[in-house]
């Protein structure tokens, strides 16, 4: 599933009285099933152009097409259940119970109440919320950090195809975050639904993220993979943002995938394994435990389909980020 | 002693000028809960236009009772129906205000939410607005009935009839029994109104804040008491 599903076309944004264009002409494609983060400063343009996707804002000029279809044509609620939206201050209803709140939406879309119970508890062992526990319990009753696994569910219950996380975890300590980050990257993996997650965490964008917007002032600077952010950045902008990045934070931010190359030792059984989607820094990990000059790449299946040798891991601490000159 | 032989021979009429206040007061309160509700919620998505019209009715609301009674005679005659739009006005104001503010402080993320998942306006107010804002909208109805029931009172000066016409011939004839009659029976009827609304109020606030608890039957105590 790489059809793409969502594609902007110079969409625009400018709000009444404001002088500038909060999201300027901004032309790209979402691929269905990718996750795809966006990154920026305060005031850059990322929630608005969130929220130009899912027509809390109406666009000033350009287009957004769903499926091919111009956004703009369709009946604005029914295409809104298509799309989970997670919001950084949740907003769960406090006068619903946690089962109440995920109900919602299939509710109005008419299903029928075994059909919802079902959902119900399926989406919250999803989010690891047990739910002879947590079904009957109200918003006040959960932590931040439950709440906002409620506001995963909630967004997830009517089985749309896309979710817009604007800065979910902002709110969350940091411990907490991490868990939540990680078990969003395996519903992911699980349910292969397009995500378009805003951030203003560098560090939370380059880990999630298949693909990174990087906006500032209203235009998309880069839309690329972390390695590409990290290594090949397109201006002096995005230079600057990941130039704090040090060579340990980039290990944790990029996976296996990186720095793979197709297997030549697959045959050697005694080779140390690490699955394709391992961060670097756990794979530098497994360098330093094993001894091994190279490690077998595994797929979901445990199947071999490539190797990461020392060499190529080292190279990434010695990478030139080609973007220094910009600002030298 | 007096009091009782006076309730024993007047209790009829008593009752029926009772009868004829909580007419009136419900009367009154319905009109002005009609306007205010559809009305408020409109205003309260535009703020500009809520706080002329807010601004407007609070001027109204600082004409004395008495004055707006007298003065609206020549329109609508002496008696119950003049009682009414008086009542009605000054209800409405109380009303209209409560309502714009109440729907202006419901959580705009649990607005914008409520939006983002595709819910229509109608779904949005039926099911999220309302019970939200009930425990506000609730304090303000219970304000607006106190002040209509204290008004309708001085209503019996035009011939309204209610209670107040107790209290006039009370005081006309010097007749004290009648007059504190009068007092014991508004006053009742402004705490009886005050008492069940203020039950309805905590009632609604603990479903509106998730403190009802009788859905949780299956929620075991320790989980309580680790959320408190
Ligand atoms: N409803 C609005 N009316 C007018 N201007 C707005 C509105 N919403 C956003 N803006 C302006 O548009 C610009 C982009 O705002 P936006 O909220 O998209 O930024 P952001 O990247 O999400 O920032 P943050 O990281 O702080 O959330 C800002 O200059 C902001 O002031
Ligand atoms: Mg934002």
């Amino acid at each position: 599933m790489s059809d793409v599903v969502i594609a902007l076309n110079k969409a625009t944004k400018r709000f009444v009285g404001m002088k500038q264009n909060a999201v300027s002409e901004v032309t790209l494609d979402i691929d269905g099933g990718s996750f795809v983060t966006i990154l920026g400063t305060s005031g850059s343009g990322k929630t608005t152009l969130l929220k130009l996707v899912n027509r809390i804002h109406e666009l000033t000029a350009g287009e957004i097409l769903f499926n091919g279809q111009n956004i703009h044509e369709l009946k604005v609620e029914e295409y809104r259940k298509k799309i989970g939206y997670v919001i950084q201050q949740i907003g769960l209803f406090p006068h619903m119970t946690v089962a109440e709140n995920i109900a919602v939406v299939p509710e109005s879309l008419k299903w029928n109440k075994n059909t919802i119970e079902e959902r119900v508890d399926y989406l919250l062992e999803l989010v690891h919320l047990n739910p002879a526990y947590y079904r009957n319990r109200y918003p006040a009753q959960l932590s931040g950090g439950q709440q906002q696994r409620v506001g995963l569910a909630r967004a997830m219950a009517a089985e749309p195809g896309i979710m817009l996380m604007d800065e979910p975890f902002g709110a969350i300590d940091s411990i907490t975050r991490k868990i939540l980050q990680d078990e969003l990257l395996a519903i992911h993996k699980k349910l292969g639904k397009t995500i378009l997650f805003v951030t203003h965490d560098i560090h939370e964008a380059l880990k999630l993220g298949g693909k990174v917007i990087v906006m500032d002032d209203g235009k998309v600077q880069q839309y690329d993979t972390p390695y590409n952010i990290l290594f090949r950045p397109a201006n002096a902008f995005v230079s600057r943002l990941v130039a704090a990045e040090n060579t340990l934070e980039k290990l944790q931010v990029l996976r296996v995938g990186a720095v793979a190359s197709p297997a030549r030792h697959s045959d050697n059984p005694n080779i140390p394994r690490v699955n394709e989607a391992e961060t670097l820094s756990n794979v530098l990990a497994k360098f330093m435990e094993t001894g091994a000059p190279y490690l077998g790449v595994t797929d979901d299946s445990g199947r071999v389909n490539g190797e990461v040798s020392w060499d190529a891991l080292r190279s990434v601490a010695s990478l030139r980020n080609e973007g220094m000159e910009y600002y030298v | 002693m007096e009091f009782v032989t006076f309730f024993l021979k007047q209790h009829n009429r008593m009752f029926a000028l009772l009868g004829q206040h909580m007419a009136i007061v419900a009367l009154s309160l319905s009109i002005a809960a009609c306007i205010a509700l559809p009305l408020g919620y409109f205003l309260s998505r535009t703020r500009w236009i809520s706080v002329a019209v807010i601004g407007a009715f609070s001027t109204i609301y600082a004409i004395p009772s008495i004055a707006l009674l007298v003065l609206l005679v020549p329109v609508t005659g002496l008696g119950m129906r003049t009682a009414v739009v008086v009542i009605s006005i000054y209800a409405q104001f109380i009303l209209l205000r409560n309502v714009v503010i109440s729907f202006q402080t419901v959580d705009p993320a649990v607005l914008e939410a409520s939006r983002g998942m595709g819910l229509s306006a109608l779904e949005i107010l039926l099911r999220i607005e309302l019970p939200l804002t009930a425990p506000s909208l609730i304090s303000g109805f219970r304000v607006a009935t106190l002040s209509s029931i204290s008004v309708a009172t001085i209503a019996a000066t035009i011939n309204s009839g209610g209670i107040g016409i107790l209290m006039l011939e009370g005081v006309r004839n010097l007749h004290m029994v009648k007059l504190v009659w009068g007092i014991l029976l508004a006053s009742a009827l402004s705490l009886t109104a005050n008492q069940l609304l203020t039950r309805a109020e905590t009632r609604f606030s603990d479903r509106a804040r998730g403190l009802d608890r009788r859905k949780q039957k299956n929620v075991s105590q320790e989980i309580y008491d680790a959320s408190l």
